[in-house]
């Protein structure tokens, strides 16, 4: 309330400004501005207006698709289950529609350490283990997961940094990236402080698993997790 | 000399906001100019921004809404009612053969109309300020609603015919008696505080918007029929 007041007041000190700079001119072109002039200079202005409606209508497609509420309740409905199997131990939602990249790793013995350094963000990488058969040993495969990543309608799961991985004296280090900003430019031709007061923002999902990182590991290789943040998966 | 003509009411005022409404034309002109310079003011940032974090990914929202512009409009329609009836303002009205409660009806329609006008210039200026990005900044917009709707447009016409309203009874109230001088500047004064200071108005912006549309108007309608009672009271002592 306080910034809309500072806004408010300023915007009528720059107001009555530019109205005394106004007056001040218009003293001085008072021949040339003849009310006549200024009516068509009005109407042209109009006329200018619509055709920027026109043209932002139907020449300016956004390629930004937005989903409406519906669309991301059902989004939230499928995703909802996550937790659900994620607790059973169950791998099955992480189908290959949402694998964003998989690393190969090679290292010795029978232990993998796993150092995990992702800053202050702990609470964002959901990191897993599973046993693979088809895996040599002294191999693994890390798959980063990306699911629907919705903001305001928006679904950012492109725009999500993928994470730094690599494995250096016989440990695998998993790093997050520095911080990524992305922005965008939104429009809405409403009275946005009525829609914010009455809490007509777009619905949003909770994000809070929206990625996952998969070690897959041959049986009888154990990971070594100091951390313990790495959950076993079946 | 005297005319033995008996002219109505309804014929002056006509006559009068006909003159008023061409006369006044460059309070139009400083709309479009002040709508101008706040929209490329406004035109990197928007009207409002919004930021969410997760993990290691911040997104911020630049929001375009018709907001500035229309809080500038109902400042403008403020400045200009309260210009309407300055005394450099009424010696024009001498052109025409007018009376206080006359000039007092005329300036309302008047201001009535520019109001109308003031919401299709706003509603420009919106337009205009979406197109320069689309064309300066080549960057897609995240559209969520592109059509402003009768009830947004009817919720900007009354906002600003209630400011327009507001600046006639306060510039009118410095002509009447000293009591309603007295009375109108301290209900106004505190009237401002009340709004601005205190979250209360919060349950007023829940309401439907043609609700709060309805509400303006009654305000408006009201601060009309006050602002022509005071010209009336003040007819005798015109100075």
């Amino acid at each position: 309330m306080i910034v809309t007041t500072i806004f408010f007041f300023t915007s009528i000190l720059l107001v009555i400004a530019i109205f005394q700079i106004l007056s001040k001119l218009g003293k001085k072109t008072k021949r040339i501005w003849t009310p006549k002039r200024i009516m068509i200079g009005i109407t042209s202005y109009i006329i200018l207006g619509l055709t920027a409606f026109i043209y932002i209508s139907f020449f300016s497609d956004s390629k930004i698709p937005v989903l409406s509420s519906s669309d991301i309740k059902q989004v939230e409905k499928k995703f909802d289950q996550i937790p659900k199997y994620d607790q059973e131990f169950n791998s099955s939602y992480l189908t290959s529609d949402y694998k964003k990249k998989t690393w190969e790793i090679n290292f010795d013995g029978d232990t993998l350490p796993v150092v995990i350094n992702n800053d202050d963000n702990n609470l964002s990488l959901n990191i897993r283990q599973r046993y693979n058969d088809n895996i040599e040993s002294g191999k693994a495969l890390i798959t980063y997961y990306q699911f629907p990543f919705i903001v305001n309608g928006v679904d950012l799961s492109d725009e999500v940094p993928l994470p730094d991985v690599y494995v250096a004296q016989n440990q695998l280090f998993i790093e997050s990236f520095s911080k990524q900003q992305v922005n965008y430019n939104r429009l809405k031709a409403t009275i946005g402080f009525l829609d914010f007061n009455r809490g007509a923002e777009r619905y949003e999902m909770d994000n809070s698993y929206s990625n996952f990182i998969v070690i897959d590991i041959p049986r009888g290789t154990e990971i070594e997790d100091s951390q313990g943040l790495i959950y076993y998966l079946e | 000399m005297q005319s033995l003509t008996n002219i109505s009411l309804k014929t002056i005022v006509k006559k009068q906001v006909k003159w008023e409404a061409k006369l006044n034309i460059s309070a139009l002109s400083s709309l479009v100019i002040v709508q101008i310079i706040f929209g490329v003011l406004t035109s990197s940032s928007g009207s409002a921004s919004s930021g969410h974090g997760h993990g290691n990914l911040d997104v911020r929202f630049s929001i375009y809404s018709l907001d500035t512009f229309l809080i500038v409009s109902a400042i403008w329609a403020f400045i200009v009612a309260l210009l309407f009836t300055t005394k450099a303002y009424r010696v024009d009205d001498l052109s025409v053969i007018s009376s206080r409660t006359s000039s007092t009806i005329a300036n309302i329609f008047v201001m009535i109309m520019y109001s109308f006008i003031a919401v299709i210039i706003m509603i420009s200026t919106y337009y205009l300020q979406v197109l320069g990005i689309l064309l300066v900044e080549k960057k897609s917009f995240v559209t969520e609603g592109l059509f402003i709707s009768p009830s947004t447009f009817i919720l900007c016409f009354s906002s600003i015919c209630l400011f327009g309203a507001l600046g006639l009874l306060f510039g009118t109230s410095f002509k009447g008696p000293v009591v309603i001088k007295i009375f109108l500047s301290t209900f106004m004064v505190f009237s401002f505080i009340y709004i601005f200071m205190t979250p209360n108005i919060i349950p007023l912006m829940m309401l439907p918007n043609l609700m709060i549309s309805v509400l303006c108007l009654l305000v408006a309608t009201l601060c009309f029929c006050l602002t022509i009672w005071i010209a009336n009271k003040s007819e005798v002592s015109r100075k």
